[in-house]
């Protein structure tokens, strides 16, 4: 786009401004734009219709979303693998996450007519609390958790030469058994680190895992981990 | 709604197209648009107005691109004392600096403008230019900065 340059601006006086009111000129505008309004909201009838007579194929659709909503599946996809191990490591998980998803769809789909029913039955009545998805998180408490991973860190002694700062971004699911698994790099500092950050929350074994109504959920964790020397 | 926020979203379509009558026209479409739209208004902490400038904005970058027009630039604002303070520019710089701005402002993109107009000249805060502008805060600031940076950059460039 190009500008126009203009070495002073006018400012015109609020009794200039107040002239320039013309709230019919608004009003015909309003209109005009509506007019595409009625012919999008036409076009939502007919997809509708649609979804109506594919019924059965939207209730599968919505439930995996759901799925994505209520389990905190990991909606983003990890880019970097470490090296080649990890990328055939990676393959095969992917591989086995497609199965896992495959089967879950019937219990999904029977999950979303129960909270159907949940949301028909309590329409008026207040939020319950059972009903909240409860993250997964590591036992006692956070902290313990933190002061365990910077206990345990140490910065690899290959790189020591080379005073690399940095950190390494680390997700790893939590299972309903409270066990973790699934470990990726999601931003990568070189693989002695990378390695060395998986090591490190691996050894921590005490998770509680994420409960949605008080039913154990699978869950996504990110952890940073940060390089320093000077704690070296 | 019309009577009380009518100036305000004028003073911005104006400032833009330094018009009056243009900027009568396109602030009644701003205002129609609104009016259609207005169920889509969700609060989320911003000011009914921040919404309203966003759509007079949207409204006036639809005519400049329909109707092949400019943006009109006020220079002077640039070298108000507030954005001379960040580009660190001395008071006998100031006319070097001006003659210097149309190639500046030039290679900037309609956005990254909007940017600093609306956190210089028009006094917003972070959050609310990220919510017109639709992106994040922390990504306001950062490219407003960068913008700066990039202007003060050019004009060292060039004097020295």
């Amino acid at each position: 786009m190009s500008y126009r340059f203009v070495r002073k601006s006018e400012t015109p006086s609020a009794e200039r401004i107040e002239s320039a009111k013309n709230f019919n000129e608004a009003l015909e505008a309003s209109k005009s734009f509506s007019e595409f309004g009625i012919s999008s909201s036409a076009l939502k009838g007919g997809v509708t219709i649609k979804s109506l007579v594919l019924g059965s194929v939207g209730i599968l659709v919505s439930g995996s979303a759901l799925c994505f909503g209520v389990l905190g599946v990991n909606p983003f996809p990890v880019k970097e693998p470490v090296n080649e191990d990890t990328k055939i490591e990676q393959q095969l998980e992917k591989n086995s996450q497609i199965h896992i998803d495959s089967l879950d769809r019937a219990e999904i789909k029977g999950q979303v007519e129960q909270l159907d029913q949940v949301n028909d039955e309590f329409t008026s009545s207040p939020l319950h609390y059972e009903d909240l998805l409860v993250r997964a998180s590591p036992l006692p408490s956070t902290e313990a958790f933190l002061q365990f991973v910077d206990r345990e860190l140490e910065y690899p002694k290959e790189l020591l030469d080379d005073s690399i700062e940095g950190f390494v971004e680390v997700r790893f699911k939590v299972n309903r058994k409270g066990e973790t698994e699934d470990f990726k790099i999601s931003k990568s500092l070189g693989r002695y680190f990378d390695e060395e950050a998986i090591r490190v929350i691996k050894q921590y074994k005490n998770w509680k895992p994420a409960t949605y109504s008080g039913e154990a959920q699978e869950d996504f964790l990110k952890l940073k981990v940060t390089f320093t020397l000077d704690s070296n | 709604m019309y009577e009380k926020y009518f100036e305000q979203v004028f003073r911005t379509v104006f400032n833009r197209v330094q018009d009056f009558e243009l900027a009568a026209e396109i602030t009644s479409e701003s205002f129609g648009k609104a009016l259609v739209n207005i169920e889509k208004f969700k609060y989320k902490g911003y000011p009914f107005s921040a919404w309203l400038t966003r759509v007079a904005i949207n409204c006036c970058y639809d005519y400049f691109r329909a109707q092949k027009k400019s943006r009109t630039v006020s220079l002077e604002k640039y070298a108000t004392h507030d954005l001379a303070f960040e580009v660190e520019l001395e008071e006998s710089d100031k006319e070097l600096w001006l003659a210097l701005l149309p190639e500046a402002l030039g290679k900037l993109k309609p956005r990254e403008l909007e940017l600093v107009e609306l956190r210089f000249f028009e006094g917003k805060s972070f959050a609310e230019i990220a919510y017109i502008l639709d992106i994040t805060e922390g990504n306001a600031k950062t490219r407003t900065y960068r913008v700066l940076k990039r202007m003060k950059k050019h004009f060292k460039r060039t004097v020295r």
